[in-house]
């Protein structure tokens, strides 16, 4: 089972004061930890037992876990408060983070820099080391500007119109989604503007001016060179990865890609290798190529057959004048 | 002082990642982040093989056969407001016949999903900036509440009185009697007393701004014994929200974010307050 954290549900069996076993398993240890009421009683793992097991159990990273409710009576032989029980893993946890951190930038000499904890969390799986300063290693490049939201004011209160719910939300009907809580009824959805054709995007706000007929024309300019090659496009904040125009519009790419871009900025910065250019590209399945051009406070993604254009023309031709546009609406 | 209100979210990453960016879009002052915060589903991505998934959506079972599609489906249903839990068959089986097991995972996945949430306001909203404030709503399980007690950015307001510029704000989850029995119903004479005794702590009506839940007959008594300057109210899903005046007190209410739109849509409200009045009020979309 995953996408789920062992330490939130350990912690539900807790409010909810629950009575229950949690099996779990990680890197080839397997453990049980035992609830009654809510409270740690016992647990086990390998060759402890008890507390130790617990602290054993509770620090394994992203374990494999089975919650079984049937009650199974057991000797108490954990007193601990639980709550505290996660906090001091918690605090074992950071500190072995920060211990790897040092030792990597002691490792490194002289001239290494240890990246702080909080750092190198932030950065997960990513190199954390941090090589010599020199005048010649590029920095972090500075966060885009942001570009602001509209505040949209509505006269009066009036509703947009509605329809009734559409099938989404029926996943049930599939037979294998869970009901929450809430009303039972079907929630109203606003008519979904799905499908192709430009999508309107939030208009301009303090933090800058979005020039939407500017973006749109970028999108049309990326139409006209690439005709039905042109599988979908979008435009997209920076700050957030929503799409602010789109052809084809793919709101949860977009999203993903700003997460790849903003990481392939921060690996490159701390691998010491120079920043991005104009854009970067992927070859995917189906005879598909995603670019994206990360451009000031926007980026754009399009995703291309080419089967339908021929790659020199894509790079050489139609991208040069897709990119000019998107610079002179949201200048680098 | 302009405040920036938005309200049920239903459990959108998406709308919560607008919130946080409209903060800083607006300029403004300070910040209320209301109820509903959770959403109503979750999705059980079943695995089929070493890379391949099935996943229930709109209905229909769709097949996925990369760890990255896979990736982008989770998104979109996080961004919508749903939870997904990945499990074998077995395990799906296991867990949709027992209703206790059900009800763990369903509030680990919603405090999972709020603990992202508090983490990235932390990241995005850094140390200065405006206050913002958070306070779950009547639908939302208890289970979170301990959640925004920890001295992260976006500060618990449920059931008290915070200070913001000279303002007071007065929150309350707790709602009336409803037909669909939720986590914060009360007796509307429990609820009359608690909110009266909440109230209580208002030193100066003029400059006070209420958020309690959609209309009880506990919540209309109150408004008209204290007459706030302006009174929140969450909308249920898809509600049209709207304003209205109920004495000397202004009634705004968000629409309650569309999170099952193909783009999920985060509306508020904006409210420019000048030495104890409402100068203005803009109803805001993203």
């Amino acid at each position: 089972m995953k996408g789920i954290s062992l330490s939130s549900v350990i912690q539900v069996i807790n409010l909810e004061r629950q009575s229950c076993d949690i099996e779990a398993r990680a890197d080839g240890q397997s453990g049980r930890l035992h609830f009654r009421g809510g409270l740690l009683v016992d647990a086990m793992a390998d060759d402890l037992a008890g507390e130790d097991a617990a602290y054993e159990i509770l620090a394994w990273d992203h374990p494999e876990f089975q919650v079984n409710t049937e009650d199974s009576p057991r000797e108490r032989t954990i007193d601990a408060d639980l709550t505290q029980m996660l906090l001091e893993t918690a605090r074992r946890q950071d500190e072995e983070k920060a211990g790897i951190v040092r030792e990597a930038g002691g490792d490194a000499g002289a001239s290494g820099t240890a990246v702080d904890a909080a750092d190198a969390a932030s950065l997960d799986d990513l190199a954390v080391f941090e090589g010599p300063e020199t005048a010649e290693s590029p920095a972090v490049p500075p966060a885009p500007p942001v570009l602001g939201l509209a505040p949209e004011p509505v006269s009066g209160s009036a509703p947009a119109a509605k329809e009734p719910a559409d099938a989404r939300g029926s996943a049930s009907t599939a037979g294998a989604a869970f009901a929450g809580p809430g009303p039972a009824t079907a929630p109203a959805v606003k008519a979904a503007p799905a499908g192709a054709g430009p999508t309107a995007a939030p208009g301009a706000g303090r933090g800058g001016t979005l020039n939407v007929a500017g973006l749109k024309r970028v999108l049309q300019i990326a139409q006209d060179g690439l005709d039905d090659a042109l599988v979908s496009a979008d435009v997209f904040s920076t700050a957030d990865g929503t799409s602010y125009v789109g052809f084809n519009s793919q709101p949860a790419s977009c999203a993903l890609l700003n997460q790849i871009s903003e990481r392939m900025a921060l690996s490159f910065a701390r691998g010491g290798l120079p920043p991005l250019g104009r854009y970067y590209m992927a070859e995917l399945a189906d005879s598909r190529i995603l670019l994206v051009a990360p451009c000031g406070g926007v980026q754009l993604s399009l995703v291309v057959d080419s089967t339908r254009a021929q790659l020199g023309l894509i790079l050489n031709v139609i991208l040069p004048d897709v990119l000019a546009a998107l610079e002179e609406v949201s200048p680098r | 002082m302009m405040i920036f209100v938005a309200s049920g979210l239903e459990g959108s990453t998406l709308c919560f990642r607008k919130f946080l960016k409209a903060i800083d879009s607006y300029g403004a002052d300070a910040a209320v982040l209301l109820g509903d915060l959770t959403g109503r589903k979750v999705v059980s991505v079943t695995k089929k093989g070493p890379s391949s998934w099935e996943v229930p959506i709109d209905g229909k079972v769709h097949a996925i056969d990369s760890s990255a599609a896979l990736a982008e489906v989770t998104a979109s249903l996080a961004d919508h407001g749903d939870y997904w839990i990945e499990q074998t068959p077995e395990e799906f089986e296991h867990t949709r016949n027992n209703p206790t097991l059900v009800d763990i995972y369903f509030k680990s996945l919603v405090r999972d999903r709020l603990e992202e949430w508090l983490t990235l306001a932390d990241e995005r909203l850094g140390n200065g900036g405006p206050p913002v404030f958070v306070a779950p709503g009547c639908g939302d399980w208890e289970v979170i509440d301990d959640l925004f007690e920890h001295g992260g950015r976006m500060a618990p307001c449920d059931d008290r009185i915070v200070e913001v510029d000279g303002y007071q704000l007065v929150t309350s989850s707790s709602s009336g009697p409803t037909e669909w029995d939720l986590a914060r119903e009360m007796d509307d004479r429990d609820l009359h007393k608690k909110l009266l005794d909440l109230c209580s702590g208002v030193s100066d009506p003029d400059y006070a701004i209420f958020n309690l839940q959609a209309d009880s007959r506990a919540a209309q008594r109150i408004v008209k014994r204290f007459q706030p300057l302006v009174r929140t109210m969450n909308t249920t899903q898809g509600g049209s929200g709207g304003a209205s005046k109920r004495g000397r007190t202004i009634e705004l209410s968000p629409r309650s974010a569309l999170v099952e739109d193909a783009a999920p849509t985060l509306f508020g409200i904006l409210m420019m307050l000048e030495n104890g009045e409402v100068k203005d009020y803009h109803f805001t979309e993203a």
